[in-house]
């Protein structure tokens, strides 16, 4: 894959003379030219609402916003149709929770981030799965509740506390011979790989712009289309329905059924560029390149004694991160001395997915998770920075 | 708590007598001792950690060159930002023994910051916060404490070092794991003795997320807790004391029987305390103090000014790191004379104060300082006035139909002030909005707008004035 770096303004960026090490990409992704000037494109340009009005503007700007709807469809192998436009991945499940008929008895795991967990976890009909140190869910205790029956089996693709790889076409074919649905949470795995959602097999799979170069306030639920049919909107307001009387109202065809209101036009907009600029670079190459990140990052962090890796040890089993512990020291120690001293930005703390630390009996941990832009000179900045730092210990 | 540390290496006792009988010395025998110790430090940290010398190489200074601590302000100024980018390596001691090493972080309002005790510092921070517990709330080793911390977020990210659990469970747990030699373990065990035994300290939840005001059930729920447990301190965030005082008022409740209202995090200002003295049975008392020193100066029976611990820290008040006369606000400096593993020198702590331009008719002999907040919650003016938390607190609780407020200097000289209005009371915000802006000083512009609560920061602390010409202060 190209050198990306200097695509990306941000990493321009001087503090005290420093460079910046952003190495928490999980969390959020640095934004490149190419969104920045699409969103100011927009705004220079562009400017109107979508959907409604007949005049010029209000037409580029309703093509643009298709149009990132067909190439964020393409990006995935997914009908436009299938594409529903949300906040954002957390959005996408509640409108799945909310929006989708006879859900009663669902199944998720431990290993979830709270937005996967909270919608479905704490029903009277669901099931919490545990998982292993590794990620990896108690395959007995998911096909006995399987054999129980359950209407919808929830998981993330890719954890984004562990950075453990889900077998997705696995887990959905035994969903699906249990007769349930399938709700992917691919807010960690769209940004780092090629995904299929045909192939896959999944009914559901929600998904966030902002970790893929897009901007925040924008997401997706692709679900497949005659499960959207089937499904009501969970927000009523302008622009999903054919018509409106004071008896009754007729709903659009999904995907518009589900977005009421004016969308985050600009967002979509910027986030169509963001698939664009991936697209162009290749999926398979932006894996490539992350696997090797990964598997260096876990060769380098595993040759000190006071550091303790979380998740799996196979980078293969990995995707976008590494977490870990520092001996003697709280995670949020070593992410502020990481910041204060070198500017290098990681995350710490329980990545909300307090259940799976607690579960697994983990104290917080800190977490560098890798991009298209990092390389392997960040890795080993990180390392030489917290090399020392366990000096001192 | 003798027999506790016997089984450590804890001075902790030879220490806390040794603090109380320095109380007694004259202000010229105290500031000898200070200054031996000050001297020593010096000389100390410029041997032995980079930070400190490399100030004295880039300022062609030796330890020599400080003679007297009319030389101070010629010792270049510590600040936070240099600590966080050398920490911990190039702000601790070459010399320093690492297995005694613990770090401490601060929950600061603006930046947290990180430091690091030795053994010898702990001590000290033991024995200090017993001697200004003693000097100012009367307690004594065996009574009830009581504390509400700052509200911290747990959820998302996962906060250690807050749940504690008790003595018995953990000493199972070194039986079971045949810990019995463990330096940590019995440390650990230690320090749950003296929180949970000695100190019987009683920890009660924060209000949390919701802000400044929570429901009157829950406020009832303090109350109740005070009642049962009739702490001889109470020390908790200044708005959590003044909510419960408000309550008692509101509800009409005898006061509750605390012997010693402190204030944790930030002062209260004067009218504040009336308001606290009234709610509660005993006295509002006050110390200065952080977690990366510990106490550092405490009241006494006059309650006006907090008399500095000579013996432990050199405290200066400077404008353009010259010293103020008594009387004129300035930044507070702080040097830590305990801390030989993390040497502190002329620490720009982010206070603002002055000093007690008279002695105390108390009897004892260290100087008064009196913390006026955060420098930057202080506000500058374009004539040079300082409004200081203190003074901008006391304004707004006088204003009628205020309960409570938050003054935010968006640009300089143009106010957004929110307002919680007093339940039941009568606001006129577009009379108040032209009085804070007359108060203010000329060309201030002030948007008034009311809300059911003030919201607290990251930290779990609250800030009520938030300023954007505070380095005017120089």
């Amino acid at each position: 894959m190209r050198d990306t770096r200097d695509d990306f303004p941000l990493l321009k960026r001087r503090i005290d003379g420093h460079r910046l090490v952003y190495l928490d990409s999980a969390a959020t992704s640095l934004k490149p030219q190419a969104v920045i000037d699409a969103v100011t494109r927009f705004y220079t340009h562009h400017t109107a609402n979508v959907h409604r009005a007949v005049h010029t503007l209000a037409e580029e700007a309703t093509e643009l916003y298709e149009d990132a709807r067909r190439s964020l469809a393409r990006f995935i192998h997914a009908h436009e149709n299938e594409i529903v436009f949300t906040r954002g991945s957390t959005e996408s499940i509640n409108l799945v929770r909310h929006g989708m008929p006879g859900l009663r008895r669902t199944l998720t795991t431990t290993l979830e981030h709270h937005s996967n967990l909270l919608p479905w976890g704490y029903e009277e009909q669901s099931t919490v799965v545990s998982v292993d140190r590794n990620g990896q869910f108690d395959m007995q205790a998911l096909e006995a509740a399987l054999k129980q029956g359950v209407d919808l089996v929830a998981f993330s693709h890719v954890s984004n506390a562990l950075g453990t790889v889900q077998p997705v076409k696995e887990l959905t074919a035994k969903a699906h011979a249990a007769g349930a649905l399938v709700l992917l949470d691919a807010a960690q795995s769209v940004p780092h790989m090629p995904v299929n959602v045909k192939d896959l097999g999944v009914d559901f799979m929600v998904f966030s712009a902002h970790k893929m170069l897009g901007p925040g306030g924008v997401g997706a639920l692709y679900g497949k289309i005659d499960l959207l049919e089937r499904m009501g909107p969970w927000q009523l307001g302008g622009h999903i329905v054919d018509g409106v009387h004071l008896e009754d109202y007729d709903l659009q065809e999904p995907p518009h059924r589900f977005e009421a209101g004016t969308p985050a036009i600009e967002a979509v907009i910027g986030w169509g560029a963001a698939v664009e600029y991936l697209s162009d670079l290749g999926m398979s190459q932006v894996r490539t390149h992350d696997l090797e990140l990964v598997a260096y990052a876990l060769q380098q962090l595993a040759k000190m004694p006071s550091i303790t890796l979380l998740g799996p040890t196979d980078p293969e089993r990995r995707c976008g991160s590494v977490s870990f512990h520092v001996k003697g020291l709280e995670a949020h120690g070593v992410a502020r001395m990481l910041s204060n001293r070198s500017n290098i930005l990681v995350r710490s703390g329980f990545h909300c997915a307090q259940p799976l630390h607690e579960s697994l009996g983990l104290l917080p941990s800190v977490r560098a998770s890798f991009y298209i832009y990092n390389t392997r000179e960040d890795i080993d900045a990180l390392c030489e920075a917290l090399k020392a730092i366990v000096t001192f210990l | 708590m003798p027999a506790v540390a016997h089984l450590t290496h804890s001075r902790f006792w030879p220490l806390y007598r040794g603090m109380r009988r320095f109380e007694h010395l004259s202000l010229d025998e105290q500031r000898a001792v200070q200054w031996l110790h000050f001297a020593d430090l010096l000389r100390h940290a410029v041997e032995h950690v980079p930070l400190h010398k490399q100030h004295f190489a880039d300022a062609g200074l030796t330890p020599d060159n400080i003679q007297s601590f009319d030389d101070l302000p010629r010792v270049p100024i510590t600040t936070k930002a240099q600590i966080q980018r050398q920490f911990p390596d190039g702000v601790t001691a070459s010399n320093s023994d690492k297995a005694n090493w613990q770090y401490v972080s601060t929950r600061g309002t603006a930046n947290r910051l990180m430091a690091i005790h030795d053994f010898a510092k702990r001590d000290a921070v033991r024995a200090t916060a017993v001697r200004a517990s003693h000097l100012s709330g009367d307690y004594r080793l065996g009574k009830v404490s009581a504390e509400i911390p700052p509200n911290i977020c747990n959820i998302v990210c996962g906060d250690e070092g807050q749940e504690l659990e008790g003595v018995l469970p953990h000493v199972w747990t070194m039986v079971k794991n045949k810990k019995f030699r463990d330096r940590q373990s019995i440390s650990d065990l230690r320090g749950l003795i003296e929180r949970g035994w000695i100190f019987r300290r009683r920890t009660y939840p924060p209000f949390g997320g919701q802000g400044t005001h929570i429901p009157d059930d829950r406020l009832d729920d303090y109350v109740a807790r005070l009642r049962r447990d009739r702490p001889t301190i109470l020390k908790a965030l200044p708005t959590y004391l003044l909510q419960i005082a408000r309550h008692v008022q509101r509800k009409n409740l005898p006061p509750l029987p605390v012997h010693a209202v402190k204030p944790m995090g930030s002062s209260v200002s004067p009218k504040m305390r009336t308001l606290i003295e009234t709610s509660f049975t005993g006295h509002y008392r006050e110390d200065y103090g952080s977690a990366e020193f510990g106490d550092m100066a405490c009241d006494c029976p006059q309650r006006d000014g907090l008399h500095v611990f000579m013996d432990l820290f050199v405290i200066e008040v400077v404008k353009d790191n010259k010293p103020v006369p008594p009387g004129t606000l300035g930044k507070v400096l702080i040097t830590d004379l305990t801390n030989r593993a993390m040497p502190m020198i002329r620490y720009e702590i982010g206070d603002v104060g002055r000093f007690a331009p008279e002695p105390c008719t108390c009897g004892r002999a260290s100087p008064r300082v009196y913390i006026e907040g955060r420098l930057q919650d202080t506000v500058i003016d374009d004539e040079g006035n300082a409004y200081t938390n203190d003074m901008l607190m006391d304004y707004f609780y006088d204003q009628p139909g205020v309960d409570d407020f938050q003054l935010i200097e968006k640009r300089p000289r143009r106010f957004e002030l929110l307002v919680v209005p007093t339940p039941g009371g009568q606001l006129d915000l577009e009379s108040l909005t032209r009085r804070v802006a007359e108060f203010l000083g000329r060309s201030a512009q002030v948007q008034c707008f009311t809300a059911k609560s003030i919201r607290p920061e990251e930290s779990g602390k609250f800030r009520f004035v938030k300023s954007c010409t505070f380095d005017r202060l120089g």
